[in-house]
């Protein structure tokens, strides 16, 4: 009997075999000084990177095979004709991807782990949230005892000191300055996975410590100062919609990088699950040491993330889709003002301020669907998932299909969908009114479409007017200035032939507008030098 | 890949590797990413030989030799200068190592002096760069200061052709120690011999063609339409009607400085040929045989005129 069941958990220790994901590598092209120099030992920086994007998927293989029973495949990948099957009167298409693809579920807390970013994690009571966070912990290398008393539990009586730590009591007597109070620091503080559990049963004054913490990596308490190392942050929440016992802080919420949605249990897998009853297996108390990771394999992939390539159309694609969201024409009579957060600051109904946008497609303005622009922390997060997401992949450039996935996670809390958009009441469209993740991703797919009507790879101006500016004002001489600032005018004047003005049009005239400006103050500076 | 081997300064940059890699991202920020061969290229030929220079004289001064370069080898290779003329910056820039004590002092005001006149001559003698080149490099040895370095540089500018420097070169050239005037002389006999500082044109008893700059903007000239010049005061200018410059010209060289302060339009009022008439009364027709000058201007010793069939200047020398 004893033989059966060492076998059996040999089989949970065992991890996927490498390569998870074949296919051609190749050395990462990121700059380091280091390869300008002949080093003593003659390693190469390439070679420690295959090992640890391999060990990531390897990682990633082992929880959904072994840990989490997570059979889901929401990021999917296709490579070549995949097949697609309908069902019920909802016409819901179900797609076998022949591509690898993934459970968001997994994946996501894990590519936070590597970019130490900040995962909301949402769901109903026992569905693995918990579970989760803590096999990132342990996969951080920390055992399970310090990730465990790490977690902090929130709770309707957190205070401050709870989460943060106490001042010393013989301090507390002894001292004739705050300065003076040393403060027994909590533990948590200092870890490089934090988990928050339930954050939104925290009270508001203890969110507000939580803030400068989450956002700041530094707390703070009778003026003693705890610096906090970069790290990855898990939050839970059962119910997002703020019905915990607490409202959760927007400052608080927007700090958050990305937010999953934690899957029902699929009952036929409930074998599995009687399985591990009956081994009284428990995923944590066996992680394989294989795919634990060192403080400085975190650092190096964390690296090697940023190394990874944005291709300048891919970006582009982005740059066409984030700019549809803040231009709000009613919202003022200068351009730089019309957007969707003067509308908010003015405190005045959007609806009312929407209908007098007359004239306008609604249907096909994409700016329409939402209530704000996408912010540039946004922006941010969206470029290091999807280079993350890259990595793990084992590619060195990101793809559309990248962006494209991860795209809906980051900004599921932070683009609010505007519901009496005419969009929104289009046969087919209602349920993007209920599944965000979908209606994103949805949004994306749409950008894209436009943007290859436009034939922007091809047909840019203002990437030509870019790629001059790029070049430097060294010694550009008046003559050729004055030429620059007349093309300007002429797309600018161009432009302005457009009958309806879209998000996408408002930044290309304000970065037309900016470089007009930039070439007059040089013009000028040429004039004063002479 | 050629890689750095000199070891004091590997030891620094294991040290400071972070700052540099910083550096390199604000540049490539800027200017997008640099090929790792030709910036590996550039700092073993280039930057490696200086630092080492620098360090035997001044091992204090490495990394703020080392940074300054490669600064600057980021600049250059960011704005493409540095791979369009890699040989001219080379070149140039290994003038540093002659002159250590100012590579190690000043690593940047040389560097940006160097780069500057590059430029400039670039700009209106592009053939003659390495020329600048070669004569600064015989003549650097004797140079202790960086202000000798920057009358050196001027100097020679003028000596390639950059004829608008040529009062300034007198001067720089009469504050030189005797030491360098000597080197200077030796490197260019008629400097003194044919008393170059006073004649524009060297040994020309009678009015001769010298040479025709300008040209049609469309093959690379100036003009856009057949020019017109002027004198005012002491300045010859020229204009198509749109752009207006100021030109010099002597036996070493002609130059067209854009963008002076004078409106075309008051050149094409003041452009006249009595310039022309004044100077067959003194020398005769036979010298110019065209018959369509629009305008002429006559200095002691120079003659420009301009054709209403060509987008040139002609030029007439002598020696006075």
């Amino acid at each position: 009997m004893n033989t059966i069941v060492n076998k059996a958990l040999g089989f949970f220790q065992k991890v996927p075999s490498a390569p998870t994901n074949p296919q051609d590598v190749s050395e990462f092209a990121a700059f380091d000084i280091k390869d300008l120099y002949a080093s003593e030992d003659g390693s190469e920086n390439g070679q420690l990177q295959l090992g640890l994007d391999e060990k990531l998927r390897q990682a990633y293989f082992w929880i959904t095979n072994t840990a989490i029973i997570s059979p889901f495949y929401d990021i999917e990948y296709e490579d070549g004709e995949s097949k697609r099957f309908v069902f019920g009167d909802s016409k819901v298409e179900v797609t076998l991807p022949q591509g690898q693809s993934y459970s968001s579920f997994v994946l996501i807390p894990l590519l936070t782990l590597a970019v130490r970013g900040k995962c909301l994690i949402v769901g109903g009571p026992g569905r693995g949230k918990t579970a989760t966070s803590i096999l990132m912990g342990l996969l951080a290398g920390y055992s399970k005892t310090d990730v465990l008393r790490a977690i902090q539990h929130g709770q309707p009586q957190m205070t401050i000191s709870d989460l943060l730590g106490h001042p010393l009591p013989a301090d507390m007597v002894k001292a004739e300055k705050t300065s003076d109070i040393r403060i027994a620091w909590r533990k948590w503080l200092g870890m490089r996975v934090k988990i928050i559990d339930e954050y939104n049963r925290i009270p508001t004054r203890t969110q507000s410590a939580l803030l400068t913490v989450l956002s700041d990596n530094y707390a703070e308490i009778f003026d003693q100062i705890f610096e906090c190392p970069q790290a990855a942050w898990y939050l839970t929440a059962n119910d997002d919609a703020g019905g915990g016992t607490y409202q959760v802080i927007e400052a608080l919420k927007d700090r958050i990088d990305i937010v999953i949605r934690a899957f029902h249990f699929n009952t036929r897998f409930i074998e599995d699950l009687q399985k591990r009853i009956e081994l009284n297996y428990k995923p944590e108390s066996m992680i394989p040491e294989e795919i634990i990771f060192t403080e400085e394999e975190m650092d190096r992939i964390h690296e090697q993330i940023r190394g990874i390539t944005i291709a300048p159309p891919l970006r582009k694609r982005l740059e066409f889709f984030c700019r549809q969201f803040e231009f709000f024409e009613s919202s003022s009579d200068k351009l730089e003002y019309m957007t969707k957060d003067t509308a908010k600051l003015s405190g005045l109904d959007f609806r009312t301020l929407f209908r007098k946008e007359t004239g306008k497609d609604h249907v096909k303005d994409l700016g329409s669907q939402t209530k704000n622009g996408v912010s540039v922390r946004k922006i941010m997060t969206l470029l290091i998932y999807a280079k993350a997401l890259a990595y793990f992949r084992g590619n060195k450039q990101v793809e559309l299909e990248d962006i494209r996935q991860i795209l809906p996670f980051v900004l599921h809390d932070s683009l609010v969908p505007h519901l009496e958009s005419p969009y929104f009441d289009q046969a087919g469209n209602e349920s993007y009114r209920v599944d965000r993740i979908v209606w994103l991703r949805k949004l994306f797919d749409l950008s894209c479409e436009e943007y290859m009507s436009q034939d922007m790879d091809t047909e840019d101006p203002v990437e030509y007017f870019d790629a001059q500016f790029r070049q430097g004002l060294e010694n550009v001489s008046k003559k050729e200035v004055d030429r620059r600032l007349l093309e300007i005018e002429k797309q600018l004047h161009k432009w302005s032939q457009e009958k309806k003005l879209y998000g996408y049009r408002h930044d290309d005239i304000l970065k037309l507008k900016y470089f007009h400006q930039r070439y007059t103050n040089y013009r000028r500076w040429l004039q004063w030098k002479k | 890949m050629e890689k750095i081997s000199y070891t004091p300064l590997i030891q620094h940059l294991q040290e400071n590797g972070t700052l540099y890699n910083q550096l390199y991202r604000e540049s490539e920020l800027k200017y997008g990413s640099v090929d790792r061969a030709v910036l590996s290229r550039w700092m073993v030929q280039t930057v490696e030989p200086i630092v080492r220079a620098v360090d035997a004289l001044y091992p204090d001064h490495l990394p703020q030799t080392f940074r300054t370069c490669y600064t600057y080898t980021l600049e250059l290779l960011g704005n493409k200068s540095g791979i369009v003329h890699e040989e001219e910056y080379q070149a140039a820039w290994r003038l540093c190592e002659k002159v250590p004590s100012l590579a190690g002092l000043y690593p940047g005001r040389l560097l940006s002096a160097i780069n500057a006149a590059l430029d400039s001559i670039r700009a209106h003698q592009p053939e003659r760069v390495m020329q600048w080149v070669a004569g600064m490099e015989v003549t650097l040895r004797y140079v202790p200061s960086l202000e000798e370095f920057l009358a050196l540089g001027r100097i020679h500018a003028w000596l390639v052709g950059m004829a608008h420097l040529r009062e300034r070169a007198q001067l720089e050239f009469a504050k030189l120690r005797d030491v360098l005037r000597q080197a200077l002389q030796s490197s260019y006999p008629h400097l003194l011999v044919d008393n170059a500082f006073e004649q524009e044109w060297l040994d020309l008893p009678v009015p001769k063609f010298i040479y025709s700059p300008g040209g049609y903007v469309g093959y690379g000239g100036a003009f856009t339409a057949p020019p017109k010049v002027a004198q005012l005061g002491n300045q010859l200018l020229a204009t198509d009607g749109e752009q207006p410059y100021a030109f010099f010209a002597d036996a070493f060289g002609s130059v067209l400085l854009p963008e002076v302060p004078v409106q075309p339009k008051a050149i094409l009022k003041r452009s006249n040929l009595q310039g022309l008439e004044a100077f067959f009364a003194k020398f005769g027709k036979q010298a110019i045989p065209f018959d369509d000058v629009i305008s002429a201007v006559l200095l002691p010793t120079t003659l420009v005129l301009t054709r209403a069939s060509s987008h040139h200047l002609f030029v007439y020398g002598w020696t006075r």
